[in-house]
């Protein structure tokens, strides 16, 4: 019976030109979000291979100095300038750390429009205060991107509401049910059948057209074929929980407006009035403490502390002898005294920035611990993840720059303390950054709890009559 | 007509599906305003405590010298505005507060939105998200079956028969489904303005400013019922007429935005930071540098300065020459700071203009940049804020080197000025363009949102009389 069905209802696909029409759309959509997804990826790169290639300018200039200073050749510029003063590097040529994108970052736009994905920290300054919102007009965060995520969370479902909101009712309305309800079948399986159908084709088109695209843009990314699969078997899991609300739908209202109606109403609670909820509700009740009252009172420590340089100065080179021996602490300037400063202004404001944090952290673990309570912010943490875009991924390379420049100062500050000078040997030995991505995506365990999700629903609504009669019918399936 | 009228509405009543999307609304509006409510007396407070927190930093500086107090700047906050409890526009998108220092002209920094998750980006629940996203739902709630259910029905000939004048049947259904939302929308901003006007420390509050508000939402909202009715007098079923009208709503609101968003940053792409501050480090290079005596510029100051006054050394000057070059490096600074943000500026209007030209496919688009408009939430307020910021600073770097010019000698070592007048330097105060100005600066969004309400109004009165 299963593969009469199948034969019937891929017919009445063609025929109705619904396969063709399903077909086109979703390659127009996912072409479209592609190119869009490829073209911000495009502008991350060249705006980064554009600072690389300053970089590397200003950086032979440098060693092109330092040979000619170690050579004892004459100089232009005021000494303070030049390369052989460490901090001059410190603070003039600081390293570049850079986030590159990942092969499937076109995927999901993410937080990657807001941040910048080079970093340059210098000796001197707050790392921890370092701005890294990019450049972007306002209103562009405001609307956000067409990409291939928004196309999979929002345009997809309503494609599959379209698809199958009226496959009982329509038979009910043109007076054919009760042909239906003669065939040695119960409507029940019939429907079941009819939209598994429905959802292997839909399923089968968009996993060829997201295949299709994702080797054009990016062939990198098919070497990592086990997280592909992950992707590609998370949306599957998305659609089935459209495809499952479709089936219960069908089955409890059955009437095309009313089916409609209800879809789409649980569209707009899904995608859309759950996740703005929690965001406004996680906001209300964990608010995002104020930076500047951060900021205040790290000023108002800084002030106390140069208030008491010279004792500073002293604690500090008790407790670092080997920065101290043999040099005459009158000949200690500036950089001496911030690099003493700035420790114990890093102790001071360390309770201050946890506070900070933990305070922000309650917000987003509220904000994630109703994530489960719709697919589609499952989806969207999935693919952001996925395309290496989360606020995770930032967050991590924000530490992975301020670990970076603490490696930096720690290797220039012996060179400041001995009154050494910098030579092109200690260019060669300066630390570089190089960025791991290194956060999980996890997007086995998602899948896994989507498919858990439709299980469970599929579970409370047609429980009984699924249990009681699927196995049967899959035994007879092609018999 | 009023039959037909009171009859539509007495149906409406009657239909339990109204019912429970009024009390879901209801539920939500009310989460939205409570939430709001208290976001903005935090936020309000917030704002009122760093301004005089900073305040009372700078004042309490000790004596110093006041090219040291320029560098150590200040902060200067963005007024927290009565209508942005209303709409957030871009206002978590960029910071609220800009570090205001010697020779640098800095962004707003630390957005609410950078120290969020990313489920930020499916919106938040304020109180025109609902507004904006849900109500023209309940026109198409109310109104895709307005006429399809009379032909599925089938008293839809009976009606003719009863010699019914088309035009008012239309009319009338159109009426019927406008009216609740406006009644909705009403009670919506009658609250809204009580609440506000209920807050303390309330800033730039007009109940102006609400009506219209509330007659932009309506002319919106006309929009979307005259296209509902238009819908469902065009469609066979039911079913089909609210599949249609919901993806007239969907790419509305959704996908033709999203769309300009991707055709603005090809068509106008946006420096990247590093890209834009190494440009203005390059244009400052062969400009007058303050602390540097000894560059072209500088030296070229010099020579017109001594000519201007007659004396052959900056020594016989009236004045210190010193604090007189750095104000004169400043204010040049500044105009590379000016020339280079203007175009940045360009760049923004011409992205946000590629916006405003697809409100031909979507009114939705001309609302939503009128309302953070009169909200005061919108970018167009930040660059007046930032614009009015930078001129602050000029002022204030104006008034930290006047002081070195008129009170210290040339190569007095150890100047400082003294504590007392820190207190002296005027405080910042930005006041937002009138609503007028606003309305005027939107002209094209309101053109836009009159002709999609006129020209679906014809459709429905030349459909009302082929059916």
């Amino acid at each position: 019976m299963f593969l009469t069905i199948l034969s019937y209802e891929f017919k009445l696909l063609i025929r109705s030109k619904w396969l063709l029409v399903l077909f086109f759309i979703i390659m127009l959509l996912i072409a479209f979000a592609s190119h869009n997804g490829n073209k911000n990826v495009e502008k991350r790169v060249s705006d980064i291979s554009v600072v690389q290639r300053d970089f590397s300018e200003k950086d032979s200039v440098m060693l092109a100095t330092l040979i000619k200073i170690e050579k004892g050749e004459k100089v232009d510029g005021p000494y303070w300038k030049l390369p052989s003063a460490p901090m001059t590097i410190g603070n003039r040529y600081p390293r570049l750390a850079i986030m590159q994108p990942e092969s499937l970052s076109f995927i999901a736009t993410g937080q990657s429009d807001m941040y910048t994905h080079f970093k340059s920290p210098k000796v001197y300054g707050n790392n921890f205060a370092l701005d890294y919102a990019e450049m972007i007009n306002p209103v562009q965060l405001l609307f956000g991107n067409f990409d291939i995520a928004f196309v999979l969370i929002y345009i997809l479902p309503l494609l599959i509401i379209a698809f199958t909101y009226n496959i009982l009712s329509r038979e009910k309305e043109l007076g054919t049910l009760r042909i239906i309800a003669a065939q040695p079948i119960s409507t029940f399986s019939w429907l079941f059948q009819k939209l598994v159908i429905r959802f292997l084709f839909f399923s089968a088109i968009t996993t060829f057209i997201l295949c299709v695209t994702i080797v054009i843009f990016s062939s990198e990314a098919s070497v990592n074929i086990f997280d592909l699969l992950g992707l590609f078997i998370l949306a599957i899991s998305y659609y089935l929980f459209w495809f499952v609300m479709a089936f219960i739908v069908n089955i409890k209202i059955n009437n095309s407006s009313k089916n409609a109606l209800t879809l789409v109403g649980l569209w707009l609670l899904i995608v859309l009035v759950i996740p703005a909820t929690i965001n406004q509700v996680g906001n209300a009740l964990y608010p995002i403490p104020s930076r500047l009252n951060m900021i205040n009172e790290i000023r108002a420590t800084k002030k106390e502390s140069e208030a008491k340089q010279d004792e500073i100065m002293d604690t500090y080179l008790r407790n670092h002898p080997e920065l101290a021996q043999g040099n005459d602490k009158k000949q200690f300037g500036f950089w001496h005294s911030y690099f003493a400063s700035e420790k114990v202004m890093e102790e001071k404001t360390e309770p201050l920035l946890k506070k900070y944090d933990l305070q922000l952290k309650k917000q987003q673990k509220f904000i994630m611990a109703f994530q489960f309570t719709s697919p589609a912010i499952i989806v969207q943490q999935s693919l952001n993840k996925v395309a290496a875009t989360s606020e995770l991924h930032y967050n991590d390379f924000k530490k992975q720059v301020f670990e970076f420049s603490k490696q930096w100062r720690n290797y220039l500050k012996p060179i400041l303390f001995r009154q050494e000078k910098f030579t092109v040997k200690n260019y060669y030995e300066l630390p570089k950054f190089y960025y791991q991505n290194r956060i999980k995506h996890r997007i086995w365990l998602n899948v896994f709890i989507l498919f858990s999700i439709n299980g469970i629903i599929l579970l409370i609504f047609g429980g009984k009559k699924l249990v009681n009669k699927l196995p049967y019918r899959f035994l007879k399936l092609f018999s | 007509m009023l039959i037909i009228i009171l009859k539509e509405l007495k149906e409406l009543i009657r239909d339990g599906r109204i019912k429970i999307a009024a009390i879901i609304l209801f539920i939500l509006l009310l989460i939205a305003v409570i939430t709001s409510f208290f976001q903005y007396e935090k936020s309000s407070h917030q704002h009122q405590e760093s301004t005089s927190k900073e305040r009372s930093i700078w004042e309490s500086q000790k004596e110093k010298n006041p090219h040291a107090a320029a560098h150590y700047g200040t902060y200067v906050f963005k007024p927290k505005f009565a209508l942005s409890l209303f709409d957030y526009g871009i206002t978590n998108y960029t910071g609220n507060s800009i570090f205001i220092e010697a020779h640098k002209k800095n962004n707003a920094s630390f957005s609410e939105a950078s120290d969020q998750t990313s489920l930020a980006r499916f919106g938040t629940l304020s109180i025109n998200f609902v507004l904006l996203y849900l109500f023209p739902l309940i026109i198409i709630l109310i109104g895709y079956n307005t006429y399809t259910k009379e032909i599925e029905s089938q008293t839809y000939l009976l009606l003719k028969s009863q010699g019914i004048h088309p035009i008012k049947l239309v009319i009338g259904k159109w009426f019927a489904v406008f009216f609740p939302v406006f009644i909705l929308t009403t009670i919506v901003f009658l609250v809204l303005g009580t609440i506000l006007s209920q807050i303390n420390h309330l800033e730039f509050f007009s109940w102006i400013s609400i009506w219209t508000l509330l007659g932009i939402y309506l002319l919106y909202y006309l929009i979307i019922t005259s296209l509902t009715v238009l819908i469902s007098m065009w469609s066979k079923s039911s079913g089909i007429s609210l599949v249609s009208s919901l993806f007239i709503w969907i790419s509305f609101s959704f996908i033709t935005p999203k769309i300009a968003t991707n055709f603005a940053n090809i068509k106008n792409p946006y420096p990247s930071k590093s890209a834009f501050n190494a440009k203005i480090k390059r244009d400052k290079k062969n400009g007058l540098d303050g602390h540097n005596p000894w560059n072209e510029a500088a030296k070229k100051l010099e020579i017109e300065t001594l000519n201007k006054y007659g004396v052959d050394s900056i020594e016989k000057l009236p004045f210190n020459y010193v604090g007189y070059r750095m104000q004169k490096g400043e204010e040049h600074e500044a105009e590379i700071y000016k020339k280079n943000y203007a175009k940045l500026k360009q760049i923004a209007l011409k992205q946000n203009n590629s916006y405003k030209r697809l409100a031909y496919l979507s009114p939705f688009i001309s609302l939503r940049f009128l309302s953070m408009d009169i909200a005061n939430s919108s970018d167009n307020l930040h660059w007046k804020f930032t614009e009015e910021v930078e001129k602050y600073r000029i002022q204030k770097q104006k008034f930290l080197n006047d002081d070195i010019k008129d009170n210290s000698i040339i190569g007095e070592r150890g100047y400082t000025m003294s504590s007392e007048k820190f207190k002296k330097l005027p405080k910042f105060s930005f006041t937002p363009p009138p609503l007028l100005e606003i309305l005027k600066d939107n002209k094209q969004g309101l053109l836009f949102l009159t002709l999609w309400l006129i020209i679906p109004f014809i459709g429905l009165f030349v459909s009302a009389k082929k059916i």
